[in-house]
């Protein structure tokens, strides 16, 4: 279902729609908020940040206007995940500063290590896919959504012990090919 | 780490297309998990919250800020403080028997001999301690009623009346209060009252019970410190005559209904429990009364008292007794219970800090072991692995014998981390589980005919991590967790920095484990 689709389900069946809302990008929510955060924000963090993400969706974004609703989940995920950054940075918990809680790069040079960094994400990407399962999946539940070993163990169906040995070895072997390819990680 | 340290840096300039594309490609939660925070979501837009910048479960930390985090000694007061309570417990009287049942027996003004203060300091025996407490105790049950619960004479037939304006009345408002002449003779002079208080008590501890002279006030008077303590009555005093304000709070008589019991402490104070059974009682004029100024209306020698018993109960008290200059004085009164539960916490305050030393002393052990600094290996000794996978792919290390007794094994990670926070050491120190893998892995340490072994690379690179640095430790009760802060240095060739550690300690089946913690790297 696309985007057009899923505002005129909101429209005509506001709770079908904005299930179909949550289905489609709930993951994705999720996803923006551990790139914001990294490691550092527990599964309880992340999921309250996704419900006020959902719950900021349903109360503030206009379903009859233009607007990209893949933007704005971003968006609001990408704040509300900042916003939590700061608090645990408020609290002396964490530190932040402004460039890591931010989305965009404010200079040039900036722009240029960010745009360096994304070809070089796709390439990683590109590599970790052509891994063999469960290998992938590790190695995005552990890096892009922050899972711990016994959390992956569940998803992929082996031991903690067995997760983190494959980690292991799936990073060497995708460190390996990079350097192939000339690329450091 | 230094994968992780990198993949991270990558993750963080994913777009939004980049991060649509995973997050299709893999699962990311459950379908129960999902009906959890549909459900969670429709609650939340159902109750019509505002959501500008709220973040919900954010709002508990914020709370949790270094600041809260104070010194050692500085909690451990902080606790004590706040739970205990304690101080004159004359705030716990309501009152006494008028002045026509009071016996006066005791001229409270004449110096007492034997309670005069030794020239010399002498270890005080266990008779002499009796004495001394016997004396005081006489001298406070007089004074008492005396005086602390209403025993003084008046002359209720000339009363005089002074109004004032209380500091931030509104325009108009006054209030005008009355009172008797005193004509008791053991009291003609406040000077009189001055001195029967301090015979008994320490000025620090007597002064808040008489009352404070007051310079405010439109007329000279003195009064309590505190509305609750039942001797904070008003009195106006006129050069040698004084009078009292008329209370209802002085009626209440007490009776002693144990003997005390002694103890000498070890800085040579007196240290006397004792219990007594006080009597409330009320007025049945009073009942309808709803404002002092309807009391000030009524004639106290008419009134009718009646015992209340719902309010009548025991309490026992440990009196603090010390030697002034001026002899023998109590210095304190306290409930007998809230010293009890101050003793409690200070105990609890102890466990506490001590579980905290404990266990992070063993996290800042252990982990300089997981990064190989301090320990003891035989280099001499290699093993090298290698294996090659189903896709023919060939991993190799080389790793070094341990002969280090307090090796990071699973035994000690359990020991001081929860299950779930061990599980977290490991995947930073790739750990492998011992009952697992016995033969090959790709970890940092592994296990192989009863030996363990470090990586090279580890071991290699390793630099050196500091003792926890002199007075870092930082402690707060947080719920049923320990919150702990601890600062360690570390050095290597290439780096040097301090690194404080924020630790949360929670009670585990197991018994206390570290069950979080995070770090924070100070340049």
């Amino acid at each position: 279902m696309n985007n057009k689709e899923i505002k005129r389900l909101i429209r005509s069946s506001p709770d079908d729609g904005y299930r179909q809302l949550f289905e489609q990008y709930h993951a994705y929510a999720f996803a923006v908020i551990y790139r914001t955060l990294g490691s550092k924000v527990s599964q309880k963090e992340a999921e309250d940040c996704v419900v006020d993400v959902f719950a900021d969706v349903i109360l503030h974004f206009d379903t009859t206007s233009e607007s990209d609703i893949q933007s704005y989940i971003g968006a609001a995920a990408r704040n509300k995940a900042i916003n939590l950054k700061r608090a645990k940075a408020a609290s002396d918990w964490y530190t932040v500063s402004e460039e890591a809680a931010g989305d965009v790069p404010d200079s040039g040079t900036d722009v240029e290590k960010a745009a360096e960094n994304s070809e070089l994400l796709r390439l990683v990407l590109a590599k970790i896919d052509e891994l063999d399962e469960p290998d992938p999946t590790i190695i995005i539940q552990k890096y892009f959504f922050g899972r711990s070993s016994k959390e992956i163990a569940q998803i992929v169906g082996i031991s903690p012990a067995a997760v983190r040995v494959r980690l292991s070895r799936a990073l060497k072997r995708l460190r390996k090919e990079l350097e192939e390819l000339g690329v450091t990680l | 780490m230094k994968d992780k340290k990198k993949l991270s840096e990558l993750i963080e300039a994913a777009d939004g297309e980049t991060l649509k594309h995973i997050a299709d490609s893999h699962p990311m939660v459950s379908d129960k998990k999902k009906d959890e925070l549909c459900s969670r979501i429709s609650e939340r837009t159902h109750l019509g919250e505002e959501y500008a910048d709220r973040i919900s479960g954010v709002e508990v930390r914020h709370g949790r800020g270094v600041s809260r985090y104070v010194g050692l000694v500085a909690a451990m007061a902080l606790v004590i403080g706040g739970l205990g309570g304690g101080g004159l417990l004359l705030k716990q009287r309501a009152g006494s028997v008028p002045s026509s049942q009071i016996e006066a027996t005791t001229e409270v003004t004449e110096a007492e001999t034997e309670t005069e203060a030794p020239t010399e300091a002498a270890e005080l025996t266990e008779e002499e301690a009796q004495a001394i407490v016997d004396d005081l105790f006489e001298k406070f049950t007089d004074f008492e009623k005396a005086y602390l619960l209403g025993g003084i004479e008046v002359d209720y037939s000339a009363p005089i009346y002074r109004t004032y304006v209380p500091a931030g009345a509104p325009d108009g408002f006054e209030v005008t209060e009355k009172f008797y002449p005193v004509t008791d003779e053991r009291f003609r002079k406040w000077e009189d009252v001055e001195a029967a208080c301090l015979n008994v008590f320490t000025e620090e501890a007597g002064y808040p019970i008489i009352g404070f002279k007051s310079k405010d006030e439109p007329y000279e008077t003195v009064r309590g410190i505190d509305e609750t303590i039942t001797s904070a009555t008003r009195q106006i005093i006129d050069g040698s005559d004084w009078y009292m304000i008329w209370d209802m709070k002085f009626k209440t008589p007490s009776e002693w209904i144990s003997e005390p019991r002694i103890e000498i402490t070890p800085d040579g104070n007196i240290e006397a429990c004792r219990k007594r059974h006080i009597t409330s009682i009320a007025y049945k004029e009073f009942q309808n009364c709803t404002t002092r100024q309807e009391y000030m209306e009524l004639d106290p020698t008419t009134l009718t008292p009646f015992e209340v018993e719902e309010k009548s109960h025991d309490i026992e008290e440990v009196y603090t007794i010390v030697n002034t200059e001026n002899g023998w004085r109590i210095e304190k009164i306290e409930n007998a219970d809230f010293r009890e539960q101050e003793e409690n916490d200070t105990e609890q305050v102890d466990e506490i800090v001590a579980v905290a030393e404990e266990l992070t002393d063993k996290y800042l052990e252990y982990y300089r072991k997981l990064s190989g600094d301090g320990l003891e290996v035989d280099t001499s000794v290699t093993l090298e692995e290698s294996e090659t996978d189903e896709a023919g792919h060939v991993y190799s290390n080389t790793y070094y014998l341990i002969t280090d007794e307090d090796h990071p094994s699973d035994e000690r990670i359990y020991s001081m981390f929860s299950e779930e926070c061990s599980d977290v050491i490991k995947d930073e120190f790739y750990v492998a589980d011992a009952d697992e893998w016995c033969y090959f892995n790709a970890s940092n340490f592994l296990q192989k005919d009863e030996s363990w072994y470090i990586l090279k690379e580890r071991y290699e690179n390793v630099g050196t991590i500091s003792d926890w640095k002199d007075k870092s430790l930082r402690v707060e009760a947080d719920g049923n967790n320990i919150k702990a802060i601890r600062t360690y240095r570390y050095s290597s060739a290439k780096d040097e920095y301090d690194v404080e550690v924020y630790f949360t300690i929670g009670m585990t089946d197991d018994g206390w484990r570290i069950i979080d913690f995070t770090k924070q790297w100070v340049y």
